[in-house]
């Protein structure tokens, strides 16, 4: 419709396919944190893949401090050094650095598939989810009085899809906890308001166009999400689910993270498989299938927002900052699969991915070793996972001796699945299961105590833990919620501490003040 | 085309579990397991009959193994590692995980304890386990291009599936072992209603019906409790996987809830080391189980203690877990021969014990003394308790599942020959499917399925949306309410809608076949439409009076004129109406026609359709010739019948 989405076609029957389905774009997708989505109307059904929320434009809000330092809030100078330096990557020159007043104040509102809202609700027969991300818009739908389509996931996402809308709905609680209840309708969503925002956020506000505006919603209940996983159908990779008779509805493994995967749809009409992001080979989530795709009609390639991120890497603008700290930021594993032709890239792709790795625990322990704590915010749990996996080790074979937290209201509940999904992990981790070791060596670490797992910054148990440098994963990766704001605020100013972020499409949170 | 089943164990027995099914020339071996009664060549299944030259790949597409018990598995590592076959093998990831650790604990008690030699050594399972490729539940996997397999939940055992598999248009089943109720640590089996050509289904308990499982549980926790209390100790022989970890589950939260502190310990590292598995592998067990995993692992036991030698004759209650499960060598029987004199012991045995095992002579009355060999004799003085809630499925739950899957054909295997023989007449008798009970060695032919695709025409589809209302008027007695609840049971009117099509399907050669609705064949096949018309000539009494006599010769009643005929035939229509109210009746004149029945006088000598009953003459009749087409066949014969009886007269 609007947007024009990159798709090829490698078809057999063009012509009769393209009378027989129809492929409307909602949104062209901007990396792992926010999966493209689309609606397919093949045989008859209305097909709607993924339902994400577009949580990078939680960076319009201005983060809250806590009342343990009290003071700062009234003082805007010491405030401000913390707010991220805050880049947009179009065409247009950025401008002057925007400081904390430009933010808004107020409960943060969610912006969700614009498009999405142009269709409705009960014309759609079936929801395909691929990853956990693709999901978390969800409960936005779901919630709808007319919407009857059944919900298609893998066990593994749907699990790991509740886990992060919990967290997400305990991390906003706890916002509006400490800054209050807003009206219905808040100020900052008046034109007059908007008007105000300088430019990179009233992009993020208005979308390119200005349309977008009508996207934000306020954040959904724990009750939602609730009603909304109960209606999710679960499958396992490679299930055959038989839609109404006339579709037959397959998920494969894509290796991007735990659970996501790729659909193929069979009808009469024909065979398509759509392709999200995905991964060839993966240290975690089981490897991307290949063979899924043989003989089908039509393959739609929908994802190529990180490819979108090279080329600004080649056109060698304000996206490089990132190269100027390299210690600050791990790139963005998450590399599309172009071309199924770039099947031989495998291995190359996991070497990179775990020289960033690598890369990442030196930088670590480099801080540490100069005395700073390290906070570690990630989008993608297998990359998280990894770290925790790795960091205990490189600590130890640098002879030092300090904790590793987890503070997230899901940190238990996350490694406990994690530990339990052998069927959905690459292969040299179910060897482990094989040989009955545990699929993670971050069992170990917590047993050994190296790790230790905290549902929040407040409980008693990390209080009494407390030691500093320490190294701390913490959500929220927006760096406006969650308990890494606090810890943000109190290692801002210390030159040897270390953030470690994603870098991704349109923000790259990272401050030299802050280092 | 025809399914062939070729039984190679588990053939009117319990043990050495092996099918070969060849179906639409694929060939699949389900399960491939070792007798656990015999210690000579009857042990494994006959291979041979597999094939002759021993090139088992060639013979076999692939091997799949239903769960890890060693009457199911016990001969893979002999058959890929000895006999050589290097094709794929197919099982659930816990199988994969526990069966090397059931093959190793059995290999031991072979070589260690019994002294003989082994079959495979500890290198062949690892060898073996490597060619073993993972499935999960419901994953529909593809052999080769043509051979589908897909596994189902059974809960019989941890990882324990059904598979489903199809070539072609032919389907089937194994069931390997399985359990239809949930037990404490696993959910109940679960599979899709799918068409198949051919159910082969385990048949352990053919004949027994059980009741509920918790009262059953309850015994057994008494008895292990009141032992305890007077200082006895228990021992519970069992297989390393599977019922120890139920058991245990079962204990552990006993021992919570009632504060006790009797030391329950499990006898090798191996069971403890299993538990590990049993965490991982948490997602496979029962929905309660599954739902508290990340606050606590249920098989995170709290009391339970790995046991020493030494511990054998210490003071003291306790409670011990000890393999293997028939006390047929090993720790157990070890243990048992210390423990059985005294009256102060409790030992409780599996529901099933092979015929041999020490186990199966303590089950079969109650012995006081037991040959161990021929030397050694034991004094059996201590209780015994028989666990009765094996994790197979009982005669109610085959019958359900043979009834939900309703297949063409039913194959019954693994279990006692007599007991089967009842199950399979029950099965024909009750569900009307025919069904086999093969003894080791036996192949059963069944026909398998083509599907040939047919393609409906637009009309024909129309014509099967057009309702067909049926109206029945009951009372509404719910079976499940209670008078008390529903004293006055309303009447009321019930619509069925059971829609009945008719078609003609055509099949032509070079074609594909189609369904088509009737009033498109003639256009469909290039053909005009054929009525079928039945005609006959008949006499009826003609009285005539004098005067007519001499104007016509009597001889020429055929060449009657026209006036007489139009006479005759008005005579007839107002005979016919007034016997007939509700018909149309048409006078063209020379005719009278109902609906397609039409009659006038016949004035051929020799009319083709003239019947003569011979009971009137000839001379004094007039011939009728009439004419009708099928569908109003019954009229005709009334009309004719009616005219028959006349008597006409011509004035």
């Amino acid at each position: 419709m609007k947007h024009s989405c990159k798709n090829s076609i490698g078809a057999r029957h063009f012509q009769h396919l393209l009378v027989s389905m129809k492929f409307t774009c909602l949104n062209k997708g901007s990396g792992y944190y926010f999966p493209p989505s689309y609606i397919l109307d093949v045989s008859g059904f209305r097909i709607l893949l993924d339902c994400p929320l577009d949580i990078s434009a939680l960076t319009i809000f201005s983060p809250l401090t806590t009342q343990f330092h009290p003071q700062l809030v009234n003082e805007s100078s010491r405030y401000s050094s913390m707010d991220m330096e805050f880049e947009i990557h179009k065409r247009q020159k950025i401008e002057q650095p925007l400081d904390r007043g430009n933010f808004i104040r107020a409960e943060p509102w969610y912006k969700t598939v614009t498009d999405l809202h142009l269709w409705d609700p009960s014309s759609i027969d079936i929801v395909l989810i691929s990853s956990m991300t693709g999901m978390l818009g969800l409960p936005f739908l779901t919630r709808n009085k007319g919407f009857s389509a059944k919900i298609y996931a893998t066990e593994a996402t749907a699990s790991l899809g509740q886990l992060m809308m919990k967290d997400l709905v305990s991390m906003h609680s706890e916002f509006v906890h400490i800054y209050g209840l807003e009206p219905n309708f808040p100020q900052w969503l008046k034109w007059e308001e908007l008007e105000l925002l300088p430019s990179p956020l009233k992009e993020i506000a208005f979308g390119k166009d200005g349309l977008e505006l009508g996207g934000w919603r306020p954040l959904y209940s724990s009750e939602d999400v609730q009603v909304c996983i109960q209606k999710v159908e679960i499958v396992k990779y490679a299930e055959e689910t038989c839609y109404n008779g006339a579709l037959i509805l397959k998920a494969f493994s894509s290796g991007l993270e735990i659970g996501s995967c790729n659909w193929t749809i069979d009808s009469a009409d024909a065979d398509i498989a759509s392709v999200s992001s995905s991964m060839f080979a993966s240290n975690v989530a089981t490897e991307f299938n290949y063979h899924a795709l043989q003989g089908k009609d039509l393959i739609l390639y929908s994802d190529f927002s990180a490819n979108e991120n090279m080329e600004d890497f080649e056109h060698g603008n304000k996206y490089n900052a990132p190269t100027m700290h390299p210690s600050s930021t791990l790139n963005d594993s998450t590399v599309d699969c172009k071309n199924v032709d770039e099947c031989l890239l495998n291995s190359e792709e996991l070497l990179e991915e775990r020289d960033k790795l690598a890369f990442v625990c030196s930088c670590v322990v480099d801080s540490v070793r100069a005395g700073g704590s390290v906070l570690v915010a990630l989008v993608q749990p297998s990359i998280s996972l990894q770290l925790l996996e790795q960091i205990p080790d490189y600590l130890e074979s640098s002879a030092m001796r300090v904790p590793v937290y987890v503070i997230s209201s899901i940190a238990s509940e996350l490694l406990a699945f994690t530990n339990v999904v052998p069927e959905w992990l690459c292969k040299q981790r179910q060897e482990k299961l094989f040989s009955c070791q545990p699929l993670f060596s971050y069992a170990q670490h917590l047993k050994e105590k190296k790790l230790h797992l905290f549902p929040s910054i407040h409980s008693t148990e990390l209080l009494t833990n407390w030691q500093e440098p320490c190294i701390i994963f913490a959500s929220h990766w927006s760096l406006r919620l969650g308990p890494v704001v606090h810890l943000l605020q109190r290692w801002h100013g210390d030159r040897n501490s270390l953030l470690v972020l994603e870098v991704l499409r349109c923000l790259s949170c990272l401050s030299s003040q802050w280092r | 085309m025809a399914i062939e089943c070729l039984v190679l164990g588990a053939g009117q027995e319990v043990g050495k579990s092996c099918v070969i099914v060849s179906i639409n020339g694929k060939r699949i071996m389900f399960d491939c397991g070792m007798h656990m009664g015999y210690d000579d060549q009857r042990r494994y299944p006959d291979f041979s009959l597999i094939s002759q030259s021993g090139d088992f790949d060639a013979a076999l597409s692939c091997v799949i193994i239903t769960h890890f018990h060693l009457d199911h598995v016990g001969a893979l590592p002999y058959f890929t590692e000895v006999c050589g076959y290097n094709g794929p093998v197919y099982m659930t990831y816990p199988t994969k995980a526990l069966a090397p650790l059931m093959l190793e604990d059995f290999r031991k008690v072979m070589v260690d304890r019994r002294g003989e030699e082994e079959t495979f050594t500890a290198d062949n399972i690892m060898q073996c386990m490597k060619k073993v490729i993972p499935l999960d539940l419901k994953q529909t996997v593809l052999v080769d291009s043509d051979l589908l397999i897909r596994a189902y939940y059974a809960g019989h055992v941890l990882g324990a599936a059904m598979f489903y598999a199809k070539v072609g248009d032919s389907a089937m089943v194994y069931t390997g072992d399985y359990n239809m109720t949930p037990d404490r640590h696993l959910g109940a089996a679960q599979i899709d209603r799918l068409q198949l050509d051919l159910l082969i289904t385990e048949s352990t308990y053919a004949t027994t019906i059980r009741d509920s499982k918790y009262a059953r549980e309850r015994e057994f926790l008494k008895a292990v409790h009141k032992c305890v209390a007077d200082g006895g100790k228990v021992l519970i022989p069992t297989f390393a996987l599977g019922r120890a970890q139920e058991l245990c589950i079962l204990l552990d939260d006993y021992w919570e809830h009632m504060n006790l502190k009797v030391p329950i310990y499990f006898s090798a590292g191996l069971t403890i080391q299993a538990n590990m598995y049993y965490k991982m592998l948490i997602k496979w067990t029962s929905e309660k189980i599954k739902e508290t995993y990340a606050t606590h692992n249920a098989f995170e036991f709290k009391n339970v203690r790995n046991f020493e030698r030494s511990l054998i004759n210490a003071p003291g209650p306790c409670v011990l877990f000890a393999t293997p499960g028939m006390i047929s060598g090993g720790f157990s029987l070890e243990v048992f021969k210390h423990w059985a004199p005294s009256e102060k012991n409790l030992i409780t045995l599996p529901g099933y014990c092979v015929a041999g095992t020490i186990g199966h002579k303590l089950m079969s009355g109650k012995p006081t003394k037991v040959d161990l060999d021929k030397d050694i004799q034991i004094d059996v003085r201590c209780q015994i308790h028989q666990l009765s809630f094996s994790p197979h499925t009982d005669a109610k739950g085959i019958m359900d599942l043979v009834k939900f899957l309703s297949p063409k054909n039913v194959i019954l295997v693994h279990g006692e020959k007599p007991k089967m023989g009842t199950l399979k007449e029950k099965i024909q008798s009750e569900l009307k499917i025919p069904c086999y009970v093969p003894a080791n060695g036996d192949t059963v032919c069944i026909p398998s399925t083509l599907f040939v695709r047919a393609q409906a025409s637009e009309t024909f589809i129309r014509s099967c949306t057009n309702p067909n209302f049926r109206f029945l008027s009951s009372s509404c007695e719910d079976e499940s309410m209670s008078p008390v609840e529903n004293p006055n049971p309303i009447s009321r009117l019930r619509v069925s809608d059971e829609r009945v099509s008719e078609g003609i399907l055509v099949m032509e050669k070079s074609k594909k076949a189609r369904v088509i609705h009737q009033d498109n064949l003639l256009l469909e096949l290039g053909q005009k439409r054929q009525e079928l018309q039945f005609a006959y000539c008949f006499p009826v009494h003609v009285d005539r009076s004098e005067e007519t006599l001499k104007e016509v010769p009597f001889t020429a009643l055929d060449v009657l004129g026209p006036s007489h005929k139009r006479h005759l035939i008005q005579l007839v229509c107002t005979k016919l109406s007034d016997q007939f109210s509700e018909v149309d009746l048409l006078n063209h004149g020379e005719h009278l026609q109902v609906e397609s029945f039409s009659a006038c006088i016949c004035s051929k000598n020799n009319c083709h359709h003239r019947v003569f009953d011979g009971s009137r003459e000839s001379s004094v009749s007039l011939f009728f010739c009439c004419t009708w087409s099928a569908a109003d066949e019954k009229l005709a014969w009334e009309i004719i019948s009616a005219m028959k009886k006349y008597t006409l007269s011509i004035n």
